[in-house]
């Protein structure tokens, strides 16, 4: 009875212990900010969106303090979190900004509990995984700055919204994700905030493939570049980079993230443009095109209809670059328009064949060129439109001048669908998300983000989102698994 | 009139005389007549000018020390900057072979917000400064980052 009771006793205390050891995380946010600035602007405003503070200071401290919270939340750490904030005047001007930057500011390697010797963490989860501060059990003193030893560094735009640095598109400081025309503070701090955490490449260079003091960071184990079958731990420097360019092709691993695609990634759909009907002839298909940047995408706007091709110019090309006539607009109601490129941008095209009724447009390339999106912007525009190679429009319009004497015009149709494709929309086909990865590579494009293929949006994405929510885990984000793949 | 003065009082305070600013009695009750000969207001209700009050006085001194601390900071933007960009780790290893490197601000990912010929704004996190800096430029020369790749004739 004894030994039972010491046993049980002995469970207990490990029950406590192991408890202790997966408590909920603290996040500590020291500011850096002087009198008068930042977190302690006295300026007046009135409480926002849930936000009660009642200065500028006060609602940016309110922010930060309501972020943190929403990751210690999901965090386990017996150590706490710390995270050094300051507002600084980063460089911005009328029509664009920084609004901010933060990472990891200490990062580890080889230290007591690391589950990977040889392997940089960023210094909260080396902590975590460590069961202590390794600043303290080392004695790390700080280097004089005051945040030497922080494990997070954050900074954001002090004069955002200010004359001359986007006027009027200050931080949105309320906590309901109404932000409007706004830059949704909480959206941007959370995602930045998982960078410092973890979420990040850390300190390998998605550009050169070359790893800080030749050591892989945490994450390199867990991405899979799946044309090659090899992970980036295994790969050389050249291979690396040309993984990070590899369109859709690297893959994370981690079983956490991977178990959570079904519960938050939605079914993914192809968009096909399929030219058919009784006078397509050798015309007929699924022909490749690149999307427009304006109007409507194709999986959310699907159309089918007859084809329509206008002739505009006396050299027998369509250019659309004016209003159609009555007579040309009386056939483009209701129609699928084919037009040529060239003469005037392909958001005038669009328009102009937009306002004489078409439903959708097909801009036929004029030049021998591999397949490329239509640029530009117009809000005004809610038909989809794609651009189609030279070959291909010259061949719809070869069957259209194959007519008949005598007979009716080829009836030629055009469905612009997006079918399901049996896939997780951001994940490859065997299920697992997708890294951003795009080619040709956009400027500071980096896969420390998730795929934009990914469908609902998720907060790790490069691109900041007005759908998001503040739930990191799922069956809304695959934000949290990642960071548990990790050891979190 | 003793009157808790309201945001708009406090917006009108003036400054007659730029002299440093005299230290408010911590005593006195909040809304108390300050003894500050130097500064008056424009009273809300009245239009007349009259001495602040303690508040007003410690409300205006916040003010302009944060626009000091404004300027200080912008004039400090392009120093920090520099400084920022030449910036090495820190790089220290320990008995047991633990290895420690405090990063700089060169690592850090960056927020990117810009504003679209239709003026709705596009929000991009960019891996570095540098290529922040980059995504800056091309919208200063209107070739808006997001699209730099995609004709528009």
């Amino acid at each position: 009875m004894l030994s039972t009771t010491l046993h049980r006793a002995t469970l207990a205390l490990a029950a406590t212990l192991v408890l202790g050891s997966a408590q909920a995380a603290t996040i500590v946010i020291t500011s850096r900010d002087p009198a008068g600035v930042g977190f302690n602007d006295p300026t007046p405003v009135a409480p926002v969106g849930g936000n009660p503070g009642t200065t500028l200071g006060e609602q940016r401290m309110n922010v930060y303090r309501y972020v943190a919270d929403l990751w210690a939340a999901q965090l386990q750490s017996n150590v706490a979190i710390t995270v050094s904030a300051g507002w600084e005047a980063l460089e911005c001007d009328a029509g664009s900004a920084v609004l901010g930057s933060a990472g990891a500011w200490n990062v580890w390697d080889s230290f007591p509990g690391a589950p990977l010797p040889g392997t940089w963490y960023p210094q909260a989860l080396a902590n975590k995984l460590s069961g202590q501060s390794l600043a303290d059990y080392y004695g790390q003193a700080d280097d004089g700055s005051g945040f030497g030893n922080v494990d997070i560094k954050t900074q954001f735009n002090v004069n955002l919204g200010q004359t001359g640095c986007l006027e009027g598109r200050g931080f949105y400081l309320g906590l309901d994700g109404n932000a409007g025309t706004q830059v949704n503070f909480v959206a941007t701090l959370l995602h930045e905030l998982g960078h410092g955490l973890g979420f990040a490449l850390l300190t390998t260079s998605s550009a050169s493939g070359s790893r800080f003091l030749g050591l892989p960071s945490v994450w390199e184990g867990l991405m899979l570049d799946n044309s090659t079958g090899k992970t980036w731990l295994q790969m050389t420097n050249a291979e690396r980079a040309a993984s990070a360019i590899n369109t859709r092709k690297l893959a994370w691993t981690g079983a956490n993230a991977v178990a959570g695609v079904p519960q938050v990634l939605g079914q993914g759909r192809t968009p096909t443009l399929n030219v058919g009907g009784t006078g397509a002839g050798p015309a007929a298909g699924n022909k490749v095109f690149g999307e427009a940047s304006f109007g409507p995408s194709i999986t959310n706007s699907p159309v089918s209809g007859q084809l329509f091709r206008l002739v505009d110019q006396a050299n027998g090309t369509g250019l659309a670059c004016a209003p159609l006539t009555p007579a040309a607009a009386a056939q483009a109601q209701g129609r699928v328009a084919l037009v040529d490129r060239g003469g005037c941008t392909f958001v005038i095209k669009v328009k102009n064949l937009q306002d004489a009724g078409a439903k959708a447009v097909l801009v036929a390339d004029n030049v021998v060129a591999s397949i490329s999106g239509l640029g530009g912007s117009d809000p005004s525009i809610t038909i989809p439109s794609v651009r189609i190679l030279k070959t291909d429009g010259d061949a719809i319009k070869a069957q259209i001048a194959n007519r008949k004497r005598g007979m009716p015009v080829p009836q030629i149709s055009v469905t612009l669908s997006a079918p399901l494709n049996g896939l997780y929309a951001g994940a490859d086909p065997s299920g697992r998300p997708l890294l951003y990865t795009p080619n040709p590579r956009e400027p500071g494009s980096s896969v420390s983000h998730w795929d934009t293929s990914a469908s609902p949006n998720l907060l790790m994405e490069p691109f900041i989102s007005a759908d998001l929510t503040t739930l990191l885990a799922p069956p809304k984000d695959l934000t949290l698994p990642l960071l548990k793949d990790l050891g979190w | 009139m003793n009157k808790t003065p309201t945001l708009p009082a406090a917006a009108l305070l003036l400054a007659v005389l730029a002299l440093p600013a005299q230290a408010a009695d911590a005593a006195a009750p909040a809304d108390a007549p300050a003894a500050d000969a130097l500064r008056v207001v424009v009273d809300p209700d009245t239009g007349k000018l009259r001495a602040p009050t303690a508040a007003e006085i410690k409300a205006s001194d916040d003010r302009a020390a944060a626009a000091r601390a404004r300027a200080a900071a912008n004039q400090g933007a392009a120093a920090r900057a520099a400084t920022a960009a030449a910036a090495t780790p820190l790089v220290k290893t320990y008995a047991n072979g633990a290895r420690r490197a405090r990063l700089t601000d060169a690592f850090h990912s960056h927020s990117v917000a810009v504003v679209r010929a239709d003026g709705t704004l596009d929000t991009q996190c960019y891996e570095d400064h540098q290529h922040a800096m980059k995504a800056l430029e091309a919208a200063r020369a209107e070739r808006p980052a997001a699209n730099a790749k995609l004709e528009t004739e």
